[in-house]
Parts: C-alpha cells; sequence; structure tokens
C-alpha cells in the first residue's frame, strides 16, 4: 500500500485503539508520541511524558501497568491518574517496537489551599500495579485506604485496568491481522511526512519574532518571545517569574504552547513526534512555566494552562494582521463544597470566549477544554444538600464591541445544610480584555449572599475557604469574553 | 379490502399489499421498490394503486425515517420551550461542541429552539417531589399573549423535578391547551429510569417531539389526501417504535424515530437470529448496522442524549454514502467527523441527494461507489437497475484527483487506488464487526443486500454467518404485525 494510504489507515487505527478513552496517547519507547488525543491542553504535553517516565524509571514487560498521578511525572491534578500499559510489538515481528498506550481516570477534583503538591491532595509516583499479569493487590490497597484517596478508588482504577487492556488488546490485534508494517523505520517515515504537513500548516502563519509580557494574577508575570519560523515556532519564556497561585510544569506548558497553535490552524493536524519535534519550548526553571517539585499544580493545570495558550494566541495574531482575537474567559471558577464525611460537591464553570475579526464570542464555551459530562441540576440536588437556584448565562458580560464578546455563566447555588466551601478561580482582577477598540468582558466573581439577602452581600477573593451556613446562597461568575473593535 | 404497508427509508420505499385476511397465500401479495431521488413518493403511490386496482384500503400503516431524518438535518420546526425559571439557557448551554480539536471559531450543534422562544415560569416542585410553588393561572396569560405574539402553535414544557411530580408540568400544559396550543410535556409515565438522568435528556424528548409535530404531521398528512378517496376502514396509520400503530394525525412524533430499527429487531428475533448471544449486522444499500439483543433508554442524538427507550442499535463506522475525498496525508481517504460529546468519530455521510457518483446525479465519491468500481453492485437487484455505467470514469477521476499529491512522490494506478481503499474499508469493518463480537464471544451473522459484497474480503478476517433477509420478507413481516393489530 502506499504510504500515504497506510498513513491513513494508522489514524483509523489509532481511533479505534483509543475509542473507548476520552483523552490517551501511545508512544513508542523512546517516550516519541505516536498519536495523542486530547481532551485538555495539559494533555497534549503529559500523556506522552508520563508513558517516557515509567519506561526510564521501572523495568517493565509486556501488559505491565503503570499508574501515577505525579504531575512531575507526567500527571496533571492529583485527582487525574495515568494509567500507562507497555506492548510488545516485537512478538509479532522483531523488528516492530514496544509501545505505551497511557490513558486518563479522572475522580472528583477536591480543591486543597496548600503550599505544596503534598497538601494538595495524595501523590503517586509511577507504581507498577500489575506486573506478569498478576495485580498488585497490596499497593492498591494501600493506596485506597490513604485518607487522601478517592472514595472508589479501588473499584474505578480496575475498571479502567479493563479498558486498558483492552485497548492494548486492539492494537496488538490489529497490527498482527492485517499485517501492518510497524516497525521504527516506518514510524519514522510517519513522523516525516506529519513534519511536511506540519510545515505546509505554518505557511499559513505570519513568520517573525514578537514578545510580548501578561500579567495573570498580581505577582505571576508571563514574558513570551514567540519565534514563528518556515520549520519551526519557539516559545521562549525567558524572563517570566515565580508565581504564588499559579504553577505549570514543563510539559503542561508544552502542551498549552502546542495546543494554542493548533486551535490557530485551520484543520485538525495528527499529533505526533513529527510535530512535537519542531515546537521548542524555553521555559526557565523554578518559573511558573516550569514549576518544580513541591510547588502546587491545581492552579496552573486548571487556569493556567488556559491562560498561558490565550497569551500564545495573542503573540500568534499579533505577528500577523489577518485576524485579532479578543482575550477569552478561561478561568474553570472551581467550587468545592463540602458537607462533612468525604461528602463534597465540586463544579466548575464554562465562560464567555472573545470576539473576532467579524465573529462575535460565544457564550459558555471553554475554548481549552473537550469533555462530554452531563451535568443534571436534578441529580444535583438528589445527592447534596443543594438547592440550585439557576444555571444561566451572566447577561450583558460580554465585552462590547463591533462583535461583542461571549457571555460568561452564572450558577447560583443555596445551601440546605452548613457545608464548608473553597474554591480558586481567575480572570477576577485581569478580566479578558477587548481589542481593536472592544472592551473588556466582566471579571470572575464570587460572593455569598448570607441567608439568602442580596443586600447582605459577602464578596470573597480569588481563592480561599469559607463556611457556609444553611440558607446562604453562593453566586458564582465566570468571566466573559472582551469585545472586538468599536461598537 | 386490502392492507397495505409501506416502509419508507430516505431513499427506498418498500410497499406491500395484501388483501385482507390473505396472510397464508404468497400469490396474493403485492410487493414493489420504489428510488425516491427518481421520482416522488406521491406518484409511485398513485401509480401503484391505479394499476393494482387498489381502490379499497382497509389500513395503510407506514413505518418511517421522517422524523430521524428532520432531527439530523436540523429541519425541525422551531417550537417554544416552557421551563422552571432560572434555566432558561440552560438546554443550550449544554449542547454539544462540533468539534474535538482545539479550534479559535468553536459551535455548538444547532439548536431546534431559539433563545427567544425559551421562557421561564415561576414554579418549584423539589427533590422529594412536593410542589413549593405553584403555576398561576396570571403568569399563563402573560405568557401566552407572549406565544401568540410569536405565531407558537407548538410548545413543549420541562420543569425541574417534574419526573417526581408531574402536577405543575401538567396542569401548566393544560392550561395552555385550552388555549388552543399544542402541548409535549417531558414528563412520561413509562419513562420510570428517568430519575436517574439529566433532566435535558427528558426536556430535550419533548422538545424534539414539539419541533418534529409540525414538518411530520404536514408530511404524513399529504399521504393521507392522497389516500383519502381509497381508504375505508381506518386512516392513515404509523407504526412506532414499539410497533404499535397510531393514527397519523396523533401527536406523538418522537416514538416514531426508530421504528425501522424496532421492526428489523423484531423479525430478527422472531427468526431466531438475534438474542443474547449474537449479534446481527445488516449491510443496507442506505445504512450498515449491528442489531443487539439490548434496549437503551437514552438515544445519542446531535443535540446531545434524548430519554427515549429503543431497541439498541449501532452505526458501523464505515457507511455506504460515506464521503472518499483527499486527506490530510494526499491521498484519497474515508472522511470521518469527530464531536466533542462523543470519544469515537463517525461517518460523513452525503445521503442520496444527490447521492453517489453511480446513480447519476451526486459529484462525490463514496463507499458505494467504490464498490461500483470494483463490480460489486451489479447484483445488487435493489439498485443494480439504477447504475450508470458511464459514471464510473468519474469516480476514478475524483478519486485520482484526490490523490495527486501522493502520486507526486510514488505513481500507482486506477487499480491499486480502488485496492487499496478497499482493504481499509474492510478493515474498518472488520474492527467494528471484532468489537460486537466482543472478540468471539457472540456469534456474528451479516445480512442485508450489500453483504455479499462484502463478506469475500471480511471471510480472510473473522469467522460469521450469513443470512439472505430480504425487504419483502421484512415487508411480509410488517403485514403479519398489522394483521394482528
Amino acid at each position: 500500500m502506499h504510504k500515504h494510504f497506510f498513513f491513513d489507515e494508522l489514524q483509523t487505527l489509532f481511533e479505534h485503539t483509543l475509542e473507548n478513552h476520552q483523552c490517551g496517547a501511545i508512544t513508542d519507547s523512546n517516550g516519541d508520541p505516536i498519536y495523542v488525543k486530547y481532551q485538555n491542553l495539559p494533555d497534549i504535553g503529559t500523556l506522552p511524558r508520563s508513558a517516557q517516565m515509567a519506561v526510564q524509571y521501572l523495568n517493565l514487560n509486556d501488559r505491565d501497568l503503570v499508574l501515577t498521578n505525579d504531575p512531575y511525572s507526567g500527571g496533571t491534578i492529583l485527582s487525574t491518574m495515568t494509567l500507562i500499559g507497555l506492548l510488545d510489538l516485537s512478538r509479532i515481528n522483531k523488528s516492530f517496537p514496544k509501545v505505551m498506550i497511557s490513558t486518563r481516570i479522572t475522580f472528583k477534583p477536591e480543591i486543597q489551599i496548600s503550599n505544596t503538591i503534598e497538601e494538595e491532595g495524595l501523590r503517586i509516583p509511577p507504581t507498577p500495579i500489575k506486573q506478569k499479569n498478576q495485580i498488585n493487590d497490596p499497593i492498591l490497597e494501600a493506596i485506597s485506604s490513604h485518607p487522601m484517596a478517592p472514595p472508589t478508588f479501588k473499584q474505578t482504577l480496575l475498571n479502567e485496568v479493563e479498558k486498558l487492556e483492552e485497548s492494548l488488546h486492539r492494537l496488538f490485534t490489529s497490527v498482527k491481522t492485517f499485517q501492518f508494517d510497524f516497525s521504527k523505520s516506518t514510524l519514522s517515515e510517519y513522523y516525516d511526512a506529519t513534519n511536511e504537513i506540519f510545515i505546509e500548516f505554518l505557511s499559513q502563519l505570519p513568520k517573525g519574532e514578537i514578545k510580548k509580557n501578561f500579567i495573570y494574577e498580581h505577582d505571576s508575570k508571563v514574558q513570551l518571545l514567540l519565534n514563528v519560523k518556515v520549520n519551526q515556532v519557539i516559545f521562549d519564556f525567558t524572563g517570566t517569574g515565580t508565581s504564588q497561585s499559579i504553577g505549570l510544569t514543563d510539559t503542561a506548558t508544552f502542551g498549552a504552547c502546542l495546543g494554542a497553535l493548533l486551535a490557530a490552524f485551520k484543520n485538525p493536524l495528527p499529533l505526533n513526534q513529527g510535530v512535537f519535534r519542531s515546537i521548542q519550548v524555553i521555559a526557565p526553571k523554578k518559573s511558573m512555566v516550569n514549576t518544580q517539585y513541591p510547588t502546587p499544580t491545581y492552579h496552573g493545570m486548571s487556569d493556567g494552562a488556559p491562560l498561558l495558550a490565550n497569551s500564545v494566541i495573542q503573540c500568534l495574531l499579533a505577528l500577523g494582521a489577518e485576524s485579532e482575537m479578543a482575550d477569552s474567559g478561561v478561568t474553570l471558577c472551581s467550587i468545592d463544597i463540602d458537607f462533612g464525611e468525604s461528602h463534597h460537591f465540586f463544579d466548575t464553570l464554562e465562560a464567555g470566549t472573545g470576539a473576532l475579526n467579524k465573529f462575535p464570542g460565544r457564550n459558555g464555551l471553554n475554548l481549552w477544554r473537550r469533555s462530554h459530562l452531563e451535568p443534571s441540576v436534578e441529580q444535583i440536588e438528589k445527592r447534596f444538600a443543594l438547592h440550585i437556584k439557576s444555571f444561566s448565562y451572566r447577561q450583558k458580560s460580554g465585552g462590547a464591541g463591533l462583535y461583542e464578546g461571549g457571555q460568561g455563566v452564572s450558577k447560583v447555588y443555596k445551601l440546605l445544610a452548613p457545608a464548608k466551601l473553597k474554591w480558586m478561580i481567575s480572570q477576577d482582577v485581569h478580566a479578558p480584555a477587548g481589542v481593536a477598540g472592544g472592551k473588556h468582558g466582566a471579571g470572575a466573581q464570587i460572593y455569598i449572599q448570607k441567608k439568602g439577602n442580596f443586600k447582605n452581600k459577602v464578596g470573597l477573593p480569588a481563592c480561599g475557604s469559607y463556611d457556609l451556613e444553611k440558607d446562604d446562597v453562593l453566586v458564582v461568575l465566570s468571566p466573559g469574553g472582551g469585545g472586538f473593535g468599536e461598537a | 379490502m386490502w392492507n397495505v404497508t409501506l416502509r419508507l427509508n430516505n431513499a427506498f420505499a418498500h410497499i406491500a399489499a395484501r388483501p385482507v385476511g390473505s396472510l397464508d397465500s404468497e400469490s396474493k401479495e403485492l410487493f414493489e421498490t420504489w428510488f425516491l431521488p427518481k421520482k416522488p413518493l406521491l406518484s409511485y403511490l398513485k401509480t401503484f394503486l391505479e394499476t393494482h386496482n387498489i381502490d379499497s384500503i382497509h389500513k395503510f400503516v407506514i413505518n418511517t425515517r421522517i422524523g430521524e431524518s428532520l432531527l439530523e438535518k436540523g429541519l425541525m420546526n422551531p417550537c417554544a420551550f416552557l421551563t422552571t425559571a432560572g434555566f432558561e439557557n440552560w438546554p443550550l448551554m449544554n449542547l454539544p461542541v462540533q468539534s474535538r480539536f482545539f479550534t479559535l471559531y468553536p459551535k455548538r450543534t444547532s439548536s431546534p429552539i431559539n433563545q427567544e422562544l425559551i421562557f421561564g415560569l415561576d414554579e418549584a416542585t423539589d427533590v422529594n417531589g412536593n410542589i413549593t410553588e405553584n403555576i398561576s393561572e396570571q403568569s399563563i396569560e402573560t405568557l401566552v399573549a407572549k406565544l401568540k405574539l410569536n405565531n407558537v402553535e407548538d410548545v413543549a414544557i420541562g420543569f425541574i423535578h417534574s419526573n417526581r411530580n408531574k402536577d405543575n408540568e401538567f396542569n401548566c400544559g393544560k392550561l395552555l391547551q385550552e388555549k388552543g396550543f399544542n402541548i409535549f410535556l417531558s414528563y412520561h409515565a413509562d419513562m420510570i429510569d428517568s430519575v436517574n438522568y439529566s433532566e435535558l435528556s427528558r426536556w430535550w424528548s419533548a422538545i424534539v417531539n414539539a419541533s418534529l409535530h409540525s414538518p411530520v404531521f404536514e408530511y404524513l398528512e399529504n399521504i393521507q389526501t392522497a389516500l383519502a378517496k381509497n381508504l375505508k376502514g381506518d386512516i392513515l396509520q404509523i407504526q412506532n417504535s414499539r410497533l404499535e400503530n397510531q393514527s397519523y394525525d396523533s401527536k406523538n412524533y418522537l416514538n416514531t424515530c426508530l421504528a425501522h430499527h424496532a421492526l428489523l429487531s423484531k423479525q430478527l428475533r422472531k427468526l431466531d437470529l438475534l438474542n443474547d448471544q449474537s449479534v446481527v449486522v445488516h449491510f443496507g444499500i442506505e445504512e450498515f448496522v449491528a442489531y443487539q439483543d439490548n434496549k437503551s433508554p437514552r438515544w445519542l442524538t446531535n443535540l446531545g442524549a434524548i430519554l427515549y427507550p429503543h431497541d439498541e442499535t449501532q452505526l458501523l463506522k464505515i457507511q455506504p454514502t460515506q464521503v472518499i475525498e483527499k486527506n490530510i496525508w494526499g491521498s484519497a481517504g474515508f472522511k470521518f467527523i469527530s464531536r466533542a460529546s462523543y470519544s469515537e468519530t463517525f461517518a460523513k455521510q452525503i445521503g442520496f441527494d444527490p447521492g453517489p457518483i453511480c446513480l447519476g446525479r451526486g459529484m462525490k465519491p463514496t463507499f458505494l461507489d467504490l464498490l461500483f468500481l470494483k463490480n460489486k453492485l451489479e447484483s445488487v437487484s435493489k439498485i443494480s437497475d439504477h447504475l450508470v455505467p458511464q459514471r464510473k470514469r468519474i469516480v476514478l477521476e475524483n478519486l485520482l484527483s484526490a490523490s495527486k499529491d501522493a502520486q507526486k512522490t510514488e505513481s500507482f494506478s486506477d487499480q491499486q487506488i480502488t485496492d487499496w481503499l478497499m482493504e481499509q474499508a474492510v478493515h474498518q469493518i472488520y474492527l467494528d464487526l471484532v468489537k460486537l463480537s466482543e472478540y468471539g464471544k457472540k456469534k456474528l451473522i451479516l445480512t442485508g443486500p450489500l453483504a455479499s459484497a462484502l463478506t469475500p474480503d471480511l471471510k480472510k478476517y473473522i469467522a460469521f454467518e450469513t443470512y439472505d433477509l430480504s425487504s419483502k420478507s421484512t415487508c411480509r413481516y410488517f403485514q403479519e404485525l398489522i394483521a394482528e393489530h
């Protein structure tokens, strides 16, 4: 088969392999990504890294499985686990490599306002949980019994193990049945062909260098020197400071940069080493874009990565005059209402996207997250002592302009029992900016109406904790997108 | 007197007619297949009735896919939606995002309801089913004025927790019905599991039902009018997904969706082909679909999940009218689309209007055209009469043009392109089959008019049985069912 037809079929094979997972990656034994299916920005860089770390530090055999959630080993937030399996394709043909499949298991997050990653939750470094076809029960029991482990950890993990094993089986069976040439030389050609497509995509973008500074929180300064060349893109964050609140690992930063670049292209691009090798990210150690252990990472992974992607888009668009985009609301406005005894309600909000030249922003739509959650007001009220007064768009929150920014979202909860509230928001002070004369979108806000009395309002800062009483009403408002052009 | 059944797919219709009481005699059966892109349905119908002197019809029952088709194409009629105040935006906020990939121009699926026609009412039912705020007649009066101003006729109603206590929804519906509106409630007595699902899936079922009402009624009324002087017994009836017959002017058209699959499912069970140990894959000219012996409470649509119990089916990744076009590698390839709500991809299909190149009108090559190039369609009776042999050249030109870039690195022949594409299709179908059969745990049975075109290639990879299930046999079964009722 002509290689271009074969590469198309490889894409289909990879889709089939990861069909049952919302996100995942297939990597070769060097840690080079063969295929990445993402759900959010950090996934792009961290999924392949998790596999690379697993194979680097552990002696793995065919169908062995590894578990980690450590952001410093390719994880993201601590409530999202990464499961990695090794598949030895040399059993089919000696010239075929070992490959890794990494997938995610998402547990309900819990916000911890903390100074270290260890306080943020249970951290699991890359740990073999199945070897030589045996589940490592003692390890699973030890993790399950940790006070910070998710309540349904073991059963959920075992279900996901089954799904990952099915994916490994699918890939193996397909390569064997169709007698695909999966040799290293063919993979190398696949990467080269992808690289050619990437360079062709790059030709859509203006070339050159631009340097911009961004402020996310009062103490978080990002400096980005973006250099778009004919066959490479360099993201240089030299000059970026540290941050008390937002910290991204270097791989999450990589994911944010590449994710933003992908969004700027007109068509989707196959994601593999052919693209990765043409991206360079220079992220000074200890800066907020290359944070080190033991900095906590929840805020960085949830809000920091999208904020960074917004900044990359601003730089990309500033290089050329074809189109401009106002800032989008990207903060998740994470809230955690803890009723005690491990019974807590967690929620996030979508925000408004920035307006573009000729297009208004989108209402309540996250530019940088793709998921298939099915939220339900009735299920929330069934499970938690909450009465949902409203879930709606936040009226007049999009920045005014020739094209208006998208509206944010408003969620109003009434407490039917006392609880402890914890939250993290961004884009409260630094609201999404308008462009070309368009106005700022409304900044994120969170406040409480004591005992439901709208005259008795308690405004809350960007993050913290608060003891809620019965009949208190919590109002969370996500930002609207910036407007474009003068109205 | 005659009993007439009409199975209406998107491109093909199958009509069967029998004198009442003659089920045992095949010789008295009349059967025809119509290709709808060629001539309007009513024209075929008129010719059929006149040719066979069918002037006295006892029952005329339709099994149609019109509802699904309108939903898929976003061609439903806008309706009004009434919900609990504070949640007017909730359905639109949760429409699926179109693409799985990051883009600066993300879009949600188009909605059948406009925000301007969504109204919030002050009412409340709590999680225990207690009504804490009743619907007021005053609020209804104000609402009626707005609805009339907007020329609304069809109104869907969905309140929070109405599945725990339907009274507010019922009362609201009753008041509006008295004012002349057609009402569609989200509450369904038979949806006992609805407490386990998001209210959105329940509300969407009401909205879809309301949105289907006018266009489907109009469609059926045209058929009823055409039959008026011939129908002596009941008025025109339509088969629903429980395989019951309902009057064409009944209001519930949502439950006629997927009736096509329900009919085939039941027939397969009756033939003992479908059970919990088997999967039947039907390779039809319009779609490739797998039947399983399961019921699913929700229907996954481009609006998201709709609460709608139905026989479980699954579309294969490769579909007959799936487009083949230039892919990112510079070669011809099968086109798939993604939706953010779903982790899988779906075939991009063009349907039959204008349809595949081989049928004379289309300009984009499809999988059917590939089978046409491989001479696999000539023996398929339903389609062979409509093939235009001269169009093979156009198919080939399209495939070569799509593969121009790939030709720069290494040239290849016409035969090679068709062989490689066919190989890709067979591989993809195999991947679906092996998954459906749970890696050999379930028996695989292949049937349908295009099965014979594919089985020789599939045999290399997977074990299966075949069964020759004709459209005629399904129509006969349809006749049996209406005779029972």
